[in-house]
């Protein structure tokens, strides 16, 4: 099965690419920026698709069912405070990376 | 030399399963309540306001022996969605001096047409074909084949409810 979903998906191939990346200069807490961003990006896609199917976008229903998320669902709380907190946690992330990879120099070409 | 290296590799070894226990704590507790809320209405009841009995008003607000019709409106809930009002067929309410009641059908047990309260005569009367029946809904004349259908009802807290269901 494992070996199947593998030859199909070449998943833990792509897991080993990216949790395995050679860091040039050495691997750094502050290069944690980016991936940090990543996580948070497939966070808000995930969570965002799932709080779609209780969402009904109308004049009439929009407030109630958002309370319904928030109020009746099982974790909906959780998953709708994820989502928020998670798109502020993106803007800053964005940012601070930004400033890293102008600091660092990281734009540049590398020479190690 | 060597001892060095088999304590590196233990340390490596240490270092790569702390860090996949951590990760992956807390990557569960971010996945669980995300998987949770998707299979949200698959485990759980999301309709409401289905129950058998309806509330069809209080009390004193139908006279002593006098049939008084009255509309059942059903409400649902379904999710966000709120169906209030659903208008699912009428009933005759007959209050007696004690508080008991009779709720009957409006519905007639021969071919289904609408029965009518005769004051005059103090008969339900049914205009298709003549139908007669008395205040308990005892047939009395006419094609009928039975009395007329009577639902089960309660009274709480000095609100009628009944059990209607659709009989036609
Ligand atoms: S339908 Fe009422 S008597 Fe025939």
């Amino acid at each position: 099965m494992r070996k199947w979903i593998e030859d199909r998906t070449g998943l833990s191939k792509l897991v080993k690419v990216m949790l395995d990346e050679p860091v040039h200069g050495g691997a750094k807490w502050s290069y944690v920026f980016g991936s940090g961003l990543v996580f948070l990006f497939i966070l808000q896609a995930v969570t965002g698709i799932v709080m779609t199917a209780f969402y009904s976008p109308s004049s009439t229903s929009a407030w109630g069912s958002v309370y319904y998320l928030q109020h009746k669902t099982s974790f909906g709380w959780f998953v709708r405070g994820l989502h928020h907190f998670g798109s502020s946690a993106m803007m800053i992330l964005a940012l601070v990376h930004m400033f890293q990879v102008f600091i660092f120099g990281a734009y540049k070409n590398h020479v190690n | 030399m060597e001892d060095s290296k088999a304590e590196n590799t233990s340390r490596r070894r240490f270092l790569k399963i702390a860090s996949h226990t951590i990760g992956g704590t807390l990557a569960a507790g971010v996945i669980a309540p995300v998987v949770g809320l998707a299979i949200h209405p698959w485990m759980k009841e999301t309709v409401y306001g289905t129950e058998d009995f309806i509330t069809i008003g209080k009390v004193d607000e139908f006279p002593v022996g006098v049939p008084k019709k009255m509309a059942i409106t059903s409400s649902k809930m379904d999710a966000w969605n709120i169906f209030d009002g659903l208008v699912m067929g009428s009933v005759w309410v007959i209050r007696r001096e004690d508080n008991s009641l009779n709720v009957f059908s409006t519905n007639c047990p021969h071919l289904g047409c609408g029965i009518n309260w005769g004051e005059d005569v103090k008969q339900f009367l049914c205009p298709c074909h003549e139908g007669i029946f008395d205040i308990d809904g005892k047939t009395i004349s006419g094609p009928s084949p039975r009395d007329m259908y009577s639902y089960e009802t309660k009274i709480e807290n000095n609100t009628i409810l009944v059990n209607y269901k659709k009989v036609i």
